[in-house]
Order: C-alpha cells, then sequence, then structure tokens
C-alpha cells in the first residue's frame, strides 16, 4: 500500500509544505496531495503553482494535485500540469474534481491535452479548435498542446465523481468515508482520501487500512492528519502503519517484536 | 537603471534541440546564477500549441525558479491575459507572489496569434476588450483570500505600444515593458505619452521597462559577425511562421517583406565589447527606461548562457 499525506496550506505557508514534505519523505511517505481552496477551507489557491515550487526542492516524493476541473478551459489545467510536471520532473500526479456539470467533456478534453498528438474536439461547450469568427490566419484543424508532461503517462485520478471515472477509464479516489471503486481496472491506482487524527490507535488504523485493502483493493491512502504534533503522527504512521500493509499477512510475532523494539517514538526529529 | 535578464521561452527548436525535462530542471540553477551575479530580476514568456513547446505557464514555471531563489525578482513578458480566465491568472499570481516572498512583476500582453486564441475558443478581434476586462478584473480580485504579499498587488507591466495599450495601462497607473524593436527616441517618445495620459486620468504614471537582446563579447565585430545571424534565423522562424505582413498573408510568403521587419531586430540588438553594451543601455536609461530586460537566453545561446550571463554582468553591472 502506498501512503499519501494530504497538505492545506498553513499559516507558515511554503516554508511550512516544505517542513511538512521532509517529515513525510522521512517516514516514508509515497506523496503529498495538494488540495485546491474551495469556499473557506484551508486548500492552496493555485496549487499547481505551489507544486512546480516543490519541483528542485524536493527528492522523490511524488505530488498530487487536487484542482478544480469544468469551470475554465480545461486545457488551461491541462498546461499548467504539464508544465508542473516538467518541473517536478516527472513527480506529478493530476487530481480532478468536478467544477461544473461539465466535467465528462472536461475531462475528455484533458485528456485529449496532455497525449502527445494533435486532437479536434467536439465538445459543445469547449469546441477545439474553435474556428470562432474573426480568427483567420494560419488556424488549425488539429491542435496539439505542446510540451509533452515529463511522464509517458501523466496519472489523472477523478475526485468525488466515480461515475465520469469509469467513463473515462480513470482512478477514481474515494472521499472520506466512501468506499472506492472495486471493479477498476487492474492497471488503475485505487487511492483513498481519509482523515484520521493524530493521535489515532495504530492498530485500529491498520485493521480498517487493511479491510479496505481486501475488501474494494484500496492501495494508495491518502492521509489527513487532524490534529497537532503532525511529524510525530507522521514518524508513527512511518513506522506503526505503513509496515504493516505491505503485504496481505504478517508472519505471527513480527508485530508484537516492532512492539517491543522500536522506539516509541522513531525518527522523530 | 534596474538590470533583468530575459527571456526564458523553455523553447525545443529545430535550430537548437533540447528535452523539455531537461529545460525545466536548468531554469532553477540558471536562476540562482543570475541572482548571484546580482541581476534584479529573471523574465519568462508565453506562447502555446506551437511545435517547439514553447511554455504556456510562466507563473507555474516560474514557481520552480522561485523556491531556489531568495532575491531574484521574476516576470512574465508576456503573459498573454485575452488568453486566460482573469481570475484564474489573479489566483496563480498570489500564489506565485506568496511563496516567493513578494517577488513577481506581472508582465501582460494581447497576444497576436490566431492559432492560439482559436484554440481556446476565443475570437481574436475581442483581445482588446479582454485585455481591459482582464486588467479590471486583476486589479479588483487580488485582496482576502487572493491577497499576494506585495501591496496593493505585484507590479503589472503592459506589453505593447500602440496608442490603445497606452491608454489602457497608463489611465490605470500601470507600468509598460515595450518591445526590443525600440531606438531610445521612441523610448522616449512612448514614456512622454505614457505620462501625459497618466496625468490627464490624474494618476501617478507607472515605470518604464525595455526589453533589449544582448550579447556581450571581448570581440565586438566577431560577434556581430557570428551572434546576429543566429539572431536573424531565431527571429526569422517566429515571423516567418506568426507575423502578418501587409498584404496579409504570414511571414514565410513574403520574404522580402519578412526581410525588412526582421533587419529591425538585428539592428536594435546590442551586440558588442562591454563598453559598447553599457554604452546602448546608458542611451536606454537617458531616455527614461527605469528597466532594461536583457535578452541572451534564446534557444541558439542556451548551451553557453552561463557564461553569457556572466560576462554580460561584468559589463553592465559592475
Amino acid at each position: 500500500m502506498r501512503f499519501g499525506l494530504v497538505v492545506d496550506e498553513q499559516p507558515d505557508g511554503f516554508a511550512g509544505l516544505l517542513a511538512t514534505a521532509g517529515e513525510a519523505e522521512a517516514a516514508g511517505f509515497d506523496l503529498l496531495w495538494l488540495p485546491e481552496r474551495r469556499g473557506g477551507d484551508r486548500g492552496w489557491i493555485a496549487p499547481l503553482v505551489v507544486a512546480a515550487a516543490l519541483g528542485p526542492v524536493t527528492g522523490t516524493l511524488r505530488i498530487g494535485v487536487e484542482v478544480d476541473l469544468g469551470a475554465v478551459n480545461p486545457l488551461h489545467v491541462a498546461e499548467d500540469a504539464i508544465v508542473a510536471d516538467l518541473a517536478l520532473g516527472g513527480r506529478l500526479v493530476l487530481g480532478v474534481r468536478p467544477a461544473s456539470d461539465r466535467c465528462d467533456e472536461a475531462v475528455a478534453l484533458l485528456l485529449h491535452a496532455l497525449a502527445p498528438r494533435p486532437f479536434a474536439f467536439a465538445g459543445p461547450a469547449w469546441p477545439t479548435p474553435a474556428h470562432r469568427e474573426g480568427n483567420v490566419f494560419n488556424l488549425e484543424d488539429r491542435l496539439r498542446v505542446t510540451p509533452a508532461p515529463a511522464q509517458l503517462e501523466l496519472p489523472v485520478w477523478v475526485v468525488g465523481a466515480p461515475e465520469v471515472a469509469a467513463a473515462q477509464g480513470l482512478a477514481s479516489v474515494a472521499a472520506d468515508g466512501e468506499p472506492g471503486d472495486g471493479t477498476a481496472a487492474l492497471r488503475l491506482r485505487r487511492p483513498a482520501l481519509r482523515a484520521v487524527p493524530t493521535d489515532f490507535d495504530p492498530a485500529a488504523l491498520v485493521a480498517a487500512l487493511h479491510a479496505e485493502q481486501r475488501g474494494w483493493g484500496l492501495d494508495t491512502v491518502l492521509l489527513r492528519l487532524d490534529g497537532p504534533s503532525r511529524a510525530v503522527a507522521l514518524a508513527r504512521v512511518g513506522s506503526r502503519v505503513r509496515p504493516r500493509l505491505q503485504m496481505d499477512r504478517l508472519p505471527d510475532g513480527l508485530v508484537e517484536h516492532w512492539d517491543a523494539t522500536l522506539p516509541h517514538q522513531p525518527n522523530v526529529r | 537603471m534596474e538590470i533583468g535578464v530575459a527571456l526564458w521561452t523553455m523553447q525545443s527548436t529545430a535550430a537548437a534541440p533540447a528535452n523539455h525535462a531537461a529545460l525545466y530542471a536548468e531554469l532553477p540553477a540558471h536562476a540562482r546564477l543570475a541572482e548571484q551575479l546580482g541581476f534584479a530580476s529573471l523574465w519568462l514568456a508565453e506562447h502555446r500549441f506551437w511545435y517547439d513547446g514553447w511554455c504556456p505557464a510562466p507563473l507555474v514555471a516560474a514557481a520552480a525558479a522561485a523556491a531556489v531563489t531568495t532575491r531574484l525578482r521574476f516576470g512574465t513578458a508576456m503573459l498573454l491575459l485575452p488568453q486566460h480566465d482573469p481570475r484564474r491568472v489573479a489566483a496563480a499570481a498570489a500564489a506565485l507572489d506568496r511563496l516567493s516572498g513578494g517577488r513577481l512583476d506581472l508582465g501582460v500582453g494581447l497576444g497576436h496569434r490566431d492559432a492560439e486564441f482559436d484554440g481556446l475558443g476565443v475570437a481574436r478581434p475581442t483581445r482588446g476588450r479582454r485585455m481591459d476586462e482582464g486588467l479590471d478584473v486583476l486589479l479588483e480580485a487580488w485582496g482576502g483570500d487572493l491577497a499576494p504579499v506585495q501591496h496593493p498587488h505585484p507590479p503589472i507591466w503592459v506589453g505593447g505600444m500602440a496608442e490603445a495599450a497606452i491608454r489602457r495601462g497608463a489611465r490605470r497607473g500601470l507600468s509598460f515593458l515595450l518591445p526590443q524593436t525600440l531606438y531610445p527616441e521612441e523610448v522616449a517618445k512612448l514614456r512622454a505619452d505614457v505620462h501625459a495620459v497618466a496625468a490627464e486620468a490624474g494618476v501617478a504614471p507607472g515605470r518604464i521597462g525595455v526589453l533589449r537582446d544582448v550579447w556581450v563579447a571581448a570581440d565586438g565585430p566577431a560577434a556581430r559577425r557570428e551572434v546576429l545571424p543566429r539572431l536573424g534565423v531565431h527571429y526569422r522562424e517566429e515571423a516567418g511562421s506568426w507575423w502578418i505582413l501587409k498584404g496579409r498573408q504570414h511571414g514565410f510568403a513574403d520574404p522580402a517583406q519578412l526581410d525588412r521587419q526582421l533587419s529591425r531586430i538585428t539592428d536594435t540588438a546590442l551586440v558588442g565589447t562591454p563598453d559598447e553594451v553599457a554604452e546602448g543601455l546608458a542611451a536606454l536609461e537617458a531616455a527614461g527606461a527605469d528597466l532594461a530586460c536583457l535578452r541572451l537566453h534564446f534557444d541558439v545561446t542556451r548551451a553557453g548562457i552561463a557564461d553569457a550571463l556572466r560576462r554580460c554582468a561584468e559589463a553592465v553591472l559592475t
């Protein structure tokens, strides 16, 4: 199972994010997840800008963003994502959540834009190219969004719209408290957002995640750690939760051995 | 006069192929060097839907460079505002301004290529109106959740020199970033026009910036023999493919007209010895320029950019 950390914007802004990235990486996390601000929540404005900034200052963490899709031309989201992926050296995961009733069309256009070949798209909201009156010179019949992402296939995960994900053959991020799609194709990841208090009980968390892993096939958990002492909580996930979910079954006695020999707060800096 | 360096476009051209991941990987290092050398700013540009992958999202690209620097400012020359939702630009600009600690200069231009507008579903003839509306939205949007660090907002530099552009920017008290093809006397004239419109509107005039193609070398004549033709090749490709000349056909269809247009670019480039380049910049300063963005970074000069930055810094910053 892979582990991601949901990080909202805190008062210490980018400096705080950098510190959190270091802590997450040290605890063995695979990715950070940066949600876009919506309403009065604490998400990031323009998370793709923030993601790009993490490129030269992080090493191996994947950087996931959760951005609205459907409110503006999806080509802009595609372009921002491509440039962010290049700045990250191919470590972006693009999460998209519906921001209008045009999400189906938006996702379809986004996928065309991320592919390294020219295309024509006949959607009602965003016909591409549009052949607008007044555009005259050197118009294209088929458009190519350039450059291509760094990744040969940039992961696109759909948040909060499993039917859209299924229709497009994309991974669907299960919302907190909701099970995911157990029928998704094998090649797709099965991620889920899960809010957990920082004073979580490791055994209970392991049991809950293991049940989901065996149930609908959860393979990437995006944890939002709510509460104080997040650095300590990260370390506890790294040593007391993550190792117990990398196999279906551990030998009898191994967990007890870990409980007896690992420091109470390992790897805390 | 402040001195910035330009223009990071992230192009992988036929003349100078490059892996795009490598182009983006080296941007932070270039920014660090520019900062160490004492340049005030580094400028990126925007275009889209072109074979060479010209950067379509300069604010996103600049973020990576901002993360590894502390004083260097980052500018866009230009972000094509009429092709965007201005609220989205406001958010991206605010995000970059925040994570950089207030180091964004937002240059905005109209854009000129029909295919870019059409790809985004925008009618090019509406670009003037969209620019006006976009500027008003930007100026109102920054605040609250979208509050940048710089107060009241990052400096906005309007690209363009047509009367409509002057009126648009000057009556709002915005600054101007003028193209590289202007002679000093033309810069002075435009500065006077900006001041006149600002005074008429009862606002303080913004600053005047100028782009300039620059190359510093110990042997001036040799540099002009080698570098000017390379710049000519670079601009000829863009102009031939994109510019619409008199007769309403694009550049390659009228080579003679294209040559005439391109000669102004090479005529105004400052390519020569340190003294020659410094003299050319002094003329711009005397004409009233507050900022000179020196374009040394092209696809065809990318391989030697570190040395070029060092020579330029020695010539113009010491």
